[in-house]
């Protein structure tokens, strides 16, 4: 058989005889970005319940009070008069944070000896609990700000504008970069899709490696360069498709910024198609059967996103755990993938790209010596 | 055969000694504490990459860099001179925070003009932006008001109370349950809790599925004994799966343990049960064993995500609610780390009993399955076998 011939019979078993393998290929990358840009469709976490708890009771408390009210990231679910209250409130998590405004409060303030709010967050969830810092520093060091104006205004006889530079001598601007909103759904929705993506990726060309150990005599004469190529060929082809299938939906329907130049995306995505390619033909040629060979590549998925560093940084691993994570190819690609496509650079494609290939040439290589190997066994088995 | 014989034949099956199955059930759960703890082993982000651009160079600049460089949270890569190199190091990398102090920085403060410093930081990564944005409102504040307190003195306060005007109001912030904010408390124990559900899930998931091609074995077994004989002793070592997987984090990876042993044992028993129902449920409408497991496919990471274990419940939208009230983990995995890191939590008693009733529905469905499935291969095999 030459590699044509494998190459149209494994298109008619992707789509004809077996039709699973186009479905986990074009399928799992959609239906996860879809899946995830439903639950990332808020973008960040806003209306935090929130309990007070005003001691102070002065139309000043009020007004801290009200600073809270009007920030969409908090939401004022009650009021209540003890400290056992507040404190039961977040226990029951119908709060997940507590502001607790002292007795004297504003007697404190107005007469410059400076008085302290308390507030309480619930440190379980970080996704909650750093969103509450932030916006609580935040309204209290504005709040602050006003507030020490005026007496400098009242105390020091200072000009109104004059007292709230002095107040507050130095502001800070902060421009976040690449995704200004902090969204969740520009940060996390491509990785989770590409991390399906390989899964699909995975569990086609296992099928169709596999399904040659069942009836092995149709490859007897075909060269080993003919094997690999016509078997793996129509799976690179399709994927790079359902890669671009993916991208065009993410930018169309789910308005995620897509700054990246195709010709890119183009080298990265067929670097990365190959290395997971070869690495999977590796896995699947030495694997003894389908259920074996599915059983590995699912308890991989988790380990390999996880380890990308797309969530927690590389930069934040120890050792090991970045040396864990040099060895998944989807570390080279998601990073890299997300640059390209919020920011529209990365200034490490051409190395990542040059790696990803390295890794499929390395693969694929191992995975023709295996899979010969392992066919010539099989057709030299008596009952084959 | 009798419900004891079924069960000790499971037994056999998961405890084999070519290939036991049961290595696959505590391996993955073991196996992911040990990566995830290592890869969280730091728990908050530090060094961050920094570039200074500072554009006035005077003894307040240099003072408010220090700020920077004593800040774990912050490392000093490079200082550069212009706009351009500072942009560059943020394009390619090298740094993930750009701190620019503009001319006159110290002189407009002094004049009682205020000044202002740009911060920029490259967020593709959240969770380097997260960290940048608080630390900062704090080491700016912090500096900004002693920079005030200062300016206060030298119009004639006394020191103390110009500090008190400069910061009229402080903010406490006390974080509880977890108050470093660490990752590995935050994260470890759900995520391997859906390992121990994608183990179950590859274990369990091929039980029912391989029997309907050898129901001659089973000729005088009734389907419910079939299915109690597999759930059980699938259910009990994922149980003992759970205890070990909690031991070794919290020995090895200082996990605290606040809650009741008790009451969380219960919670893994009941999140056992349901996830083992499941699988069953899974295994019975598949067509063969490999499709068994691919069915769940798509559930595993949604089942991790959709939980509320890191996106809050109370972000998502109705749609994304409905899905997540179908996932396992969403019962457990919250639950789980209240249960770990405070003690206490107030959902407890209502997941065990979803989880335990689910599964106990699952499980009868899957009895209805298997017998509906099993009575139409006899009817058909009895057809083609001519009397």
């Amino acid at each position: 058989m030459s590699w044509w011939h494998i190459f149209t019979r494994e298109i008619k078993q992707m789509f004809i005889t077996d039709r699973r393998r186009a479905i986990f290929l074009f399928g799992a990358s959609l239906a996860y970005l879809i899946l995830f840009s439903l639950l990332y469709g808020t973008h960040t976490v806003k209306a935090i319940p929130l309990v007070i708890y005003d001691e102070d009771q002065t139309q000043f408390s009020r007004s801290l009070i009200q600073a809270f009210d009007d920030s969409e990231r908090f939401q004022i679910v009650s009021y209540v008069t003890a400290q056992d209250d507040m404190e039961n409130a977040l226990h029951e998590k119908e709060a997940y944070a507590a502001l607790h405004i002292p007795q004297k409060f504003t007697q404190d303030a107005k007469s410059a000896r400076s008085s302290t709010v308390l507030l309480l967050a619930d440190g379980s969830n970080i996704v909650i609990t750093n969103t509450i810092t932030s916006s609580a520093q935040e309204i209290i060091a504005a709040f602050s700000r006003e507030t020490g104006a005026r007496l400098t205004e009242i105390n020091n006889g200072q000009l109104p504008s004059m007292a709230f530079n002095k107040a507050g001598p130095i502001d800070f601007r902060l421009r976040v970069l690449n995704n200004p909103t902090q969204s969740y759904l520009s940060f996390f929705v491509l990785g989770l899709s590409m991390a399906a993506f390989q899964q699909g990726i995975f569990l086609a060309v296992g099928a169709s490696i596999q399904s040659e150990y069942q009836n092995p005599g149709e490859l007897k004469n075909a060269h080993p360069l003919g094997i690999m190529t016509g078997k793996l060929l129509p799976y690179w082809i399709s994927a790079s498709l359902a890669f671009f299938i993916t991208v065009i939906t993410a930018i169309y329907f789910f308005e995620i910024p897509g700054k990246a130049s195709v010709i890119s995306l183009f080298f990265l995505s067929a670097a990365f198609i190959f290395a997971a390619i070869g690495f999977n033909a590796f896995i699947a040629s030495i694997c003894n059967n389908e259920l074996t060979f599915t059983r590995i590549s699912i308890a991989y998925t988790v380990p390999a996103f996880v380890f990308s560093g797309y969530t927690w940084p590389q930069e934040a691993m120890d050792t090991v755990g970045k040396i864990i994570s040099y060895t998944f190819p989807l570390s080279y690609f998601s990073n890299t993938f997300r640059e390209l496509m919020i920011a529209g650079y990365s200034p490490v494609l051409y190395r990542n790209i040059f790696i990803l290939f390295l890794f499929g040439l390395v693969f694929t290589g191992i995975a023709m010596l295996c899979y010969v190997r392992r066919l010539k066994q099989i057709h030299s088995a008596p009952n084959c | 055969m009798k419900l004891k014989e079924i069960i000790l034949l499971e037994l056999q099956v998961l405890f084999r000694r070519k290939s036991p199955t049961v290595l696959l059930l505590f391996g993955i759960p073991i196996l992911y504490s040990f990566l995830f703890g290592y890869a969280y082993s730091s728990n908050v982000i530090k060094y961050v990459p920094t570039v200074i651009y500072d554009q006035d160079q005077t003894t307040t600049s240099r003072a408010l860099i220090q700020a920077y460089a004593d800040s774990e949270r912050y490392q000093i890569v490079a200082q550069v001179t212009t706009q351009e190199a500072m942009e560059q190091s943020l394009r390619e990398n090298e740094a993930l925070v750009a701190v620019s102090i503009p001319p006159k920085f110290a002189q407009n403060i002094k004049l009682g003009m205020a000044s202002e410093i740009l911060l920029e930081t490259n967020s593709t990564n959240n969770m380097f932006g997260n960290s940048v944005i608080s630390s900062s409102q704090e080491i700016i504040q912090t500096f900004s008001v002693a920079t005030g307190q200062k300016l206060l003195e030298a119009i004639n306060q006394m020191p103390a109370p110009a500090l008190r005007s400069a910061a009229p109001i402080k903010l406490g912030v006390r974080i509880i349950n977890n108050p470093t904010t660490s990752y590995t408390n935050f994260m470890l124990a759900g995520l391997v809790a859906n390992g121990l559900q994608i183990a179950i899930l590859l274990v369990a998931g091929t039980f029912i599925a391989k029997e309907y091609n050898q129901l001659f074995r089973w000729q005088d077994t009734s389907s419910a004994s079939i299915i109690v004989g597999k759930l059980l002793p699938c259910w009990l070592c994922s149980i003992g799966v759970f205890v070990t997987y909690l031991g070794i984090i919290i020995v090895f990876f200082d996990v605290p343990l606040r809650g009741n042993p008790i009451s969380i044992l219960l919670l893994g028993s009941a999140f056992t049960f349901l996830v083992v129902n499941l699988s069953l449920f899974f295994s019975a409408i598949a067509s063969n064993e490999v499709s068994a497991l691919q069915v769940p496919l798509l559930y595993i990471m949604p089942g991790l995500l959709f939980s509320g274990l890191s996106w809050p419940q109370l972000a998502m939208s109705h749609f994304s609610q409905v899905i997540s009230s179908l996932m396992p983990l969403t019962y457990m995995a919250d639950t789980l780390r209240d249960l770990l890191l405070a003690g206490y939590s107030p959902t407890l008693q209502k997941n065990i009993f979803i989880m335990f009733s689910s599964g106990s529905v699952l499980g009868l469905i899957t009895m209805f399955v298997f017998s509906q499935r099993r009575r139409k291969i006899q009817y058909q095999t009895a057809k083609e076998v001519p009397v």
